[in-house]
């Protein structure tokens, strides 16, 4: 049985609605970008509808359920979703108003608990252990969100209530679209059992395969399996975690301080790109941004890594460290491209190029050598006078030249 | 029209594989239509379409000049070259996609008479050493010295050569230094091409300057200016040519396509070599303006202008060639006689430059007097061999012989029939199996020289259906080999004439559907998935109907993507599509055919080597024919290396005890001499009447199946005609049923008219063969059987027929017959003429025929395994599995101790007299399992444990979990058959799996602590400190509770892993289902009433499109439901919703209705199929009812079917659907696709074998 199995299941039957205790919290939102764009198109209400790229080979990011019954999911290939369906409604992204939506949204989770952990931007744990007391049970305050999401963002989501983590999640999956599941806590067993084995938090294909190879295909199976024998099949770490999943065990804590380790961006073709000099420009665009971003953020990274997107989806990572940390899009440009240039690609097409900056430190205490021959004002004043200059003109005031050419030459 | 004395000397057709885009012959009727008088044909790399070519010209009165584009490294020590280099040694990327098209430097080579043709053959064998082809200059000086043929040819220096690179990059002095090397060797047969395309001359940059020295600027008039300017300035002669690549300038969009395709890259101008459509084959007064604008540019006045166009005429008119003299069409090369009678004078070498002598009409003669007397002496011997040297035939025998060696002389084919007999004698003396096949065994000097092992004596073969002087084409002898030792043999008869007379043919695929819609996908960047279902969707129709399968099909039309064509959504895509049809994209070697020629083959055939490693000609079968190449058809049958491995394991196994069974004698190899069994063994007729010869050659389809059991055969000659009988023509035209009435006694044999009494007598007055349709030619006409077979041939076409009627009917009414007798006769031979079949094919057919089935009626286990192994016949081996079982042979399963590579004879019980036998099953079904690995598994036998196993036999780890989850290990670890309890303490397969788990784990850690995979065992490496920390080895398997597979699950291993079911059939767990729907089994469908509504269910066995008389496309569905096969048949109203799942899914149920096609015969007219998982899948979660709501549904005509279908009609009045005997969509072979089975569980075919 596939994930997109299990969503489509029915509610289990009888499971209790005692919350006590269930203070995990899983929101996600229906389809999101979907209905996000359904608020202003209300004429396209009941049809499949996609949003993605038209160009006839983006991908779908997101399907409303009339669309999914086609077989169309998100991350599909466009082509594909539009062969599935011919009547396929296709709706192309407006990531700014989404980017507000879920901003929105955030901000009213924030004000019913600080204790929230954001997946995306469409997905976050709440632990509402502090708010229950002011609020109500783990389930009104469930009930309360999906209520106020629905009103102040004309957005559906659902809502898992549990006791861990990892069995909110699962709640959440199983009351879409637009429930609320609560998993009491002495039923959490009697819940996941049933599950098939893919159902847990790490359990990909090819260890799913595994684990039917030794004819283990629901949780209860491996719940019931010796733990050594699980860690002699999947060796000791996974097979330690999933038999403490399969009873209910998930320790982790909803953490909204994950403090940011990392800054990158990235990109995805309109077409796949085999042409050098625009895979080129792309990772100079790339690196403005996030070198935009570092200094936003007032850290320096040593950590330069660069992501390939093939064709065929595989992806391939290839990163260096820096003598000392940075935030001038000059050097991350000159580390990214050696490091596209050592790939010695020849004629491979590429879907998607990613910039990420990582091992961030704060900009001040970064230690910082200095050069005998370092020009007076360098690179780096030169790349702030241009964030001065954004700050005051909007986006594009100042930007590299080779950035300009493209769009000049196509607007001929 | 009047004529254009213009010459294109620079064009390339599609033979330039990727690179041109219109076949020689469309480019030949262009130049034709245009008045043109001559035309080059310079293909890159290739002298592929020349044969084309030529016989292009004649047809349309084009005198012919040929050449060749080749790459050349740079000559010029200059920048460029270093920079070339440079570009060569760039790292390899890190993921796949290399850059495939290194943009070498090209010039042209223009052949000059004979001397010059030989040249471009030698010169192109030179250059494909490489791959991809490229030459120097060196290698180029070298041929020529080598060969003495220099002074034969003339290069072209055109705009990819590196001297107009440079011109064209404005550096004079590199132009200049790449030019004086080609003037030294050629000297003043170097011209230099003008050509211009009319591109924009973009201003340089400097990154232009280097692109340009490697790669060239757009065809620009001033570049090519700047090239005549040079040409004069330095005095090298100059042509005008338009290196042409298409025939039109709408055809320049395949050009962009194909530029794409051979770099495989997308679509993008960065790719493209072309800038604009001046490229195609332009008339001569559009090319003499070309020629003023090049000269105006250049500053030269007119007379310039008269000047490049003289020079070019003034080239091509020494150019061109005569198709006989100098290339040597028509012309019969067959081995020389001394090398023929003594082999070490290959080794001696005959020289093998152009030889006055052996053009030598006095020589030649001589030869041939000569070779007729060994071919006479050689048949004398046969003579007394077969026994023909006394006896009743004797005199018929001599005559016979006679004869046939007078009509060889006068043909001179002597050299020809020697040479075959001594490829045979090389086979046989390899101790492979071999037999003639075809029309040859109608000869009976082949028969005595050991070709054929039928006597045409015996069975009335006829010579004349052979070979006749009334025909001068070479005959067609072909030799039917063990499919499995066909290289073997291709190195035997290499190493007996040397390379230098021996090459194998090629064989072109060109663009069909898939292929095209493979390349066009990605050139046009559609995501790789996509292009994959697209493609799979179609079945095997040529390119050029992409768009009327997409509206045609049912399952097409249905589909997302027959929408979106009906939307017009996908009309750019099936434009390129459809521009590819036809075109070559790929030369690989010819299944069959071999070459042999005298010593003069390399000078007159280019060779290159086949992904094989063998010698290869570039021109196909049709081409070597017309280039007088001797073309031995040495076809590698299954059958022959089943049969082969069945004598062995009978010796293996029995030994010398089975001589005499049958009538058995052995070879001195101690194996049953097949070709020795005499040919009326009761218990093989026995076997052939029970029609239980699944397995057997050419009577194994249901069809024959049927037919055996209404025939019931007993001679050998029986099987003759039952196999004649058995072929679309007598099944149309309805002879079988007159021939069985009077075969059963149920109706008088009618014979027309007496005289035709003994020779229709053998098929009961039903004209079969076509050796009766000549006999009666020949007794109502009085005509020799040469001119019966003569016209014969000609009532194939309608023309020929009506021709054939206006010489007959006097010509048989003067011998004295009525005029309604005459009538009468025509009428048989116009209805039979083309539809009977040579007698003497069929008599070569029914010897392996009769041999497989005399393996089976005494040797059942060693010929089903031998049937396993090498996979000759229509059926799927799980139904072989059955078919061992039905004669009492067991299965074995895998066991890692026990299995061999191939399936192996297994002698079971103790007692010599009453054993019985196994078929052990073979390591080489494991899938994924490499060559080596299994080598390494059967050199370490026996192993003590899994663990020993792990540590000796070296395997992956994906694979020895294969091996545990199918059993190979349950005898080594007592592993009981299991009803899926688990047993307190006992070991299970699951145990097993836990322990490679361990064992791997520990070998890795092993590895990574530097211990080397030898000293896995452990042993020595508890000694060292490292290893220490390891543990130790886990060599016990423990038991760990885990419960034991089912017998369901057991059965899902064994699909996913061979691809077989072997523990239980694998409908078993469908069963209760079945019974819940009254879904009727096989064995019960005798007894079921016509008309009757039925469900039946069943694993596809073979699904097949052959052409029916309607000329409809019906989809025949055979299903196996384990108590014997179903037949279903869906028709037109029945595909639209259907035919998808049909192709598609291998387990199904389908709802019909019963009909009855005779008193044994029922089949089921399908009115709809479903997946049975799928419905088994609702019936438990839903209920019967929801099972029967959704079998009951009827379906809506299809509005969207179009009005009119296309049909096909053959010359014969036969009409068929275009979509008929095509290998129908889906996939059929290994794949992972969800919802497939794992291995090749069907059989899906266009018709039944040997159609």
């Amino acid at each position: 049985m596939s994930r997109s199995q299990i969503r489509r299941g029915a509610r289990p039957e009888g499971l209790g609605t005692d919350d006590d205790g269930c203070t995990v919290l899983h929101v996600d939102m229906d389809a999101f970008f979907a209905s996000v764009e359904l608020r202003h198109r209300p004429e396209l209400r009941g049809l499949p509808m996609v949003v993605g790229g038209e160009s006839g080979r983006g991908v779908v990011l997101a399907a409303t359920y009339e669309a999914r019954r086609f077989g169309i999911h998100s991350a599909m290939p466009m082509s594909r979703a539009r062969r599935l369906c011919a009547d396929l409604v296709i709706v192309a992204p407006d990531h700014h108003s989404y980017t507000e939506v879920s901003a929105s949204v955030m901000a009213l989770f924030a004000s019913i608990t600080p204790l929230v952990e954001p997946l995306s931007l469409d997905e976050a744990f709440l632990d509402v252990s502090g708010a229950v007391r002011r609020m109500g049970s783990p389930a009104t305050i469930g009930e309360l969100l999906r209520a106020r999401v629905h009103d102040e963002q004309g957005i559906t989501c659902s809502v898992g209530v549990a006791s861990s983590k990892f069995v909110a999640k699962l709640a959440s999956t199983r009351a879409k679209p637009d429930g609320l599941l609560v998993v009491p806590s002495d039923e959490v067993i009697a819940f996941l059992h049933p599950l098939p084995v893919d159902a847990l938090w790490g359990v990909g294909e090819r260890t799913e395969e595994q684990l039917h190879r030794l004819g283990l295909l629901t949780v209860g199976d491996i719940a019931h399996v010796p733990e050594s024998t699980l860690q002699r099949a999947l060796g000791r770490s996974l097979g330690a975690h999933l038999y403490a999943l399969s009873w209910g065990r998930d320790p982790r804590a909803v953490s909204p301080h994950e403090s940011e380790k990392s800054i990158g961006n990235e990109e995805t073709f309109a077409s796949d790109v085999d042409d050098p000099a625009v895979i080129r420009r792309e990772l100079l665009r790339l690196t403005e941004q996030v070198a935009r971003r570092l200094r936003a953020a007032g850290v320096v990274g040593r950590t330069v890594s660069l992501k390939v997107r093939f064709a065929d989806f595989t992806t391939i990572t290839r990163s260096r460290t820096l003598p000392e940390p940075t935030d001038v899009a000059r050097d991350l440009y000159s580390t990214t491209v050696q490091l596209y240039e050592a790939l010695g690609l020849q004629r491979a097409r590429l879907r998607l190029v990613g910039v990420r900056v990582e091992g961030l430190l704060d900009a001040d205490g970064a230690p910082e050598q200095l050069l005998l021959d370092a020009p007076e004002h360098g690179w780096r004043d030169a790349e702030r006078a241009a964030d001065a200059a954004t700050r005051r003109f909007g986006r594009g005031a100042v930007i590299p030249a080779r950035l300009v050419t493209p769009h000049e030459q196509a607007d001929e | 029209m009047t004529t254009d004395p213009f010459v294109h000397l620079h064009v390339a057709s599609g033979h330039s594989m990727r690179h041109g885009a219109s076949s020689p012959s469309v480019l030949v009727a262009r130049a034709a239509e245009l008045g043109q008088t001559a035309l080059a044909l310079t293909d890159r790399d290739t002298l592929g379409g020349a044969v084309q070519f030529l016989l292009a010209c004649r047809e349309a009165g084009i005198r012919p000049l040929l050449g060749v584009d080749l790459a050349v490294m740079a000559v010029a020590n200059s920048k460029a070259s270093t920079k070339l280099d440079t570009v060569a040694r760039r790292r390899s990327p890190v993921r796949g996609g290399s850059d495939v098209d290194p943009r070498h430097p090209r010039v042209v080579l223009l052949a000059r008479g004979a001397r010059g043709w030989a040249a471009l053959c030698r010169i192109v064998s030179v250059a494909h050493q490489a791959d991809p082809p490229v030459l120097t200059l060196d290698h180029i000086a070298a041929v020529l010295d080598r060969h003495a043929l220099d002074g034969s040819l003339t290069v072209l220096l055109g705009a990819e050569s590196e001297v107009a690179r440079a011109i064209r990059a404005r550096r004079p002095d590199s132009a200049a230094a790449a030019l004086r090397p080609w003037c030294e060797v050629f000297g003043s047969e170097v011209r230099l091409e003008v050509v211009s395309h009319r591109a924009r001359d973009s201003s340089l940059t400097v990154s232009d300057l280097e692109g340009a020295v490697s790669r060239g600027l757009p065809l620009s008039t001033a570049a090519a200016a700047r090239v005549l300017g040079f040409a004069r300035e330095h005095q090298v002669g100059a042509v005008l040519t338009n290196a042409v690549r298409h025939v039109d300038p709408q055809s320049a969009r395949v050009v962009d396509l194909l530029d794409a395709v051979r770099r495989l890259v997308p679509l993008d101008s960065r790719h493209l070599d072309r800038a604009n459509a001046e490229g195609h084959l332009k008339s001569g007064p559009a090319m003499a303006r070309i020629a003023e604008e090049v000269c105006v540019s250049a500053g030269l006045n007119s007379p310039e202008v008269a000047r490049l166009l003289s020079d070019t005429r003034e080239l091509a008119q020494r150019c061109i060639l005569d198709p006989v003299t100098d290339v040597g069409l028509g012309d019969l090369h067959v081995p020389e006689l001394d090398v023929l009678l003594d082999p070490s004078s290959v080794q001696r070498g005959v020289p093998a430059r152009h030889s006055e002598r052996r053009r030598d009409p006095a020589h030649v003669a001589a030869e041939a007097v000569r070779a007729d007397a060994v071919l006479r002496a050689r048949c004398e011997q046969g003579l007394a061999r077969r026994g023909y040297d006394h006896g009743p035939l004797r005199r018929e025998a001599r005559q016979r012989l006679d004869d046939e060696l007078d009509v060889f002389a006068t043909l001179g084919f002597a050299g020809y029939v020697l040479t075959v007999a001594e490829v045979v004698d090389l086979i046989v003396a390899r101790g492979i199996r071999v037999a003639a096949r075809g029309s040859g065994a109608g000869s009976f000097v082949a028969h005595l020289l050991g070709i054929s092992g039928v006597d045409p004596l015996e069975h009335g073969l006829l010579m004349e259906r052979f070979c006749s002087t009334l025909r001068r084409s070479l005959p067609d002898i072909d030799i039917d080999v063990e499919s499995a030792r066909r290289p073997e043999i291709y190195e035997a008869i290499l190493e007996r004439f040397g390379t230098d007379r021996v090459a194998c043919v090629a064989m072109y695929d060109t663009y069909r559907v898939r292929h095209a819609v493979r390349d066009v996908g990605a050139a046009l960047g559609m995501p790789p998935s996509e292009v994959d279902a697209f493609a799979k969707a179609f079945p095997h129709v040529r390119a050029r109907q992409a768009r009327a399968a997409l509206a045609d099909l049912p399952e097409l039309r249905r589909s997302g993507f027959g929408r979106l064509a009906a939307q017009g959504r996908l009309d750019g895509f099936l434009d390129l599509v459809e521009a590819l049809d036809g075109l070559p994209r790929h030369i690989a070697l010819h299944p069959c055919g071999v070459l042999l020629s005298d010593a003069s083959l390399l000078d007159r055939t280019p060779v290159q080597a086949s992904a094989a490693g063998f010698p290869m000609s570039p021109f196909d079968k049709d081409d070597v024919e017309e280039l007088g190449f001797l073309k031995l058809d040495v076809l590698g049958l299954r059958m022959q290396s089943a049969m082969a491995h069945a004598i062995d394991e009978v010796a293996r196994v029995d030994g010398a005890a089975v001589v005499g069974t049958g009538g058995a004698t052995l070879l001195p190899d101690g194996r049953i001499d097949l070709d020795a069994l005499p040919r009326d063994d009761d218990a093989t007729f026995e076997l052939i009447r029970s029609t239980r010869t699944l397995g057997c050659f050419q009577i194994e389809s249901p069809g024959q199946r049927e037919l055996l059991g209404k025939f019931a055969p007993e001679t050998f000659g029986d099987l003759i005609i039952d196999i004649s009988l058995f072929r679309p023509g007598p099944v149309k035209s309805d002879m079988v049923t007159p021939f069985l009435h009077a075969r059963q006694g149920w109706s008088m044999p009618t014979y027309l008219h007496d005289d035709l009494k003994p020779v229709l007598a053998e098929t009961r007055g039903v004209v079969v063969f076509h050796e009766q349709v000549m006999h009666i030619v020949s007794i109502t006409t009085g005509c020799t059987l040469a001119e019966a077979d003569d016209v014969r041939r000609r009532m194939g076409s309608p023309e020929g027929q009506s021709a054939a009627r206006d010489w007959y009917y006097p010509a048989a009414l003067a011998r004295g017959y009525t005029l309604p007798t005459v009538e009468a006769f025509w009428d048989v031979l116009a209805a039979f003429a083309s539809f009977g079949f040579c007698k003497a094919h069929a008599a070569a057919f029914a010897l392996p025929t009769y041999q497989s089935a005399w393996l089976k009626a005494h040797h059942p286990a060693a010929f089903l395994a031998g049937v396993l192994t090498h996979d000759p016949g229509m059926y799927p081996k799980r139904l072989i599995l059955d078919d061992a079982r039905h004669c009492g042979v067991e299965i074995l399963g895998l066991d890692v101790n026990r299995s061999d590579a191939e399936y192996h004879v297994e002698r079971i019980g103790e007692a010599s007299d009453d054993a019985t036998y196994g078929i052990r099953l073979a390591l080489n079904e494991v899938r994924g399992i490499s060559d080596d690995e299994v080598e390494r598994i059967v050199a370490g036998q026996p192993y003590a444990s899994l663990a020993d196993f792990w540590h000796r036999a070296g395997v992956s780890r994906p694979v020895a979990e294969r091996l545990v989850v199918i059993g190979a290990f349950d005898s080594l670890h007592a592993i009981i058959d299991s009803t899926g309890m688990s047993h307190r303490g006992r070991v299970t397969r699951r145990d097993l799996l836990l322990t490679i788990a361990d064992l791997d784990r520990w070998s890795r850690a092993a590895r990574s602590a530097g211990s080397s995979r030898s000293a896995r065992k452990g042993v020595e490496v508890v000694e060292s400190q490292l290893a220490l920390d390891l543990g130790d080895c886990p060599e016990e398997v423990t038991v760990s509770g885990l419960p034991e597979l089912t017998a369901h699950e057991r059965v899902q291993a064994e699909l996913q892993v061979l691809g077989l079911d072997v523990s239980s059939h694998v409908l078993d767990p469908y069963l209760p289902l079945m019974r819940a729907l009254q879904v009727a089994r096989a064995r019960d469908l005798v007894r079921t009433r016509s008309r009757q509504q039925v469900l039946v269910a069943g694993v596809k066995v073979a699904t097949q499109t052959p052409p029916v008389r309607s000329g409809r496309r019906v989809i025949f569905l055979t299903l196996d439901d384990a108590t014997g096969p179903v037949d279903a048949t869906f028709f037109d109203d029945a595909q639209g919703p259907y035919a998808e799942t049909v192709f598609h899914s291998w387990l199904l149920i389908v709802r019909g209705e019963i009909r009855r096609t005779g008193p044994r015969g029922v089949s089921v007219r399908a009115t709809g199929c479903w997946e049975l998982p799928m419905v088994d899948a609702i019936w438990r979660s839903e209920g019967l009812a929801e099972v029967q709501a959704l079998l009951s549904v009827r379906d809506d005509p299809d509005q969207s079917a179009p009005a009119s279908r296309r049909v096909l009609v053959h010359p014969s009045g036969f009409r068929q659907s275009p979509y008929a005997d095509l290998a129908p969509a889906g996939t059929s072979v290994r794949s992972g696709a969800p919802g497939a089975p794992p291995g090749k569980v069907w059989h899906s075919s266009p018709g039944s074998s040997g159609w």
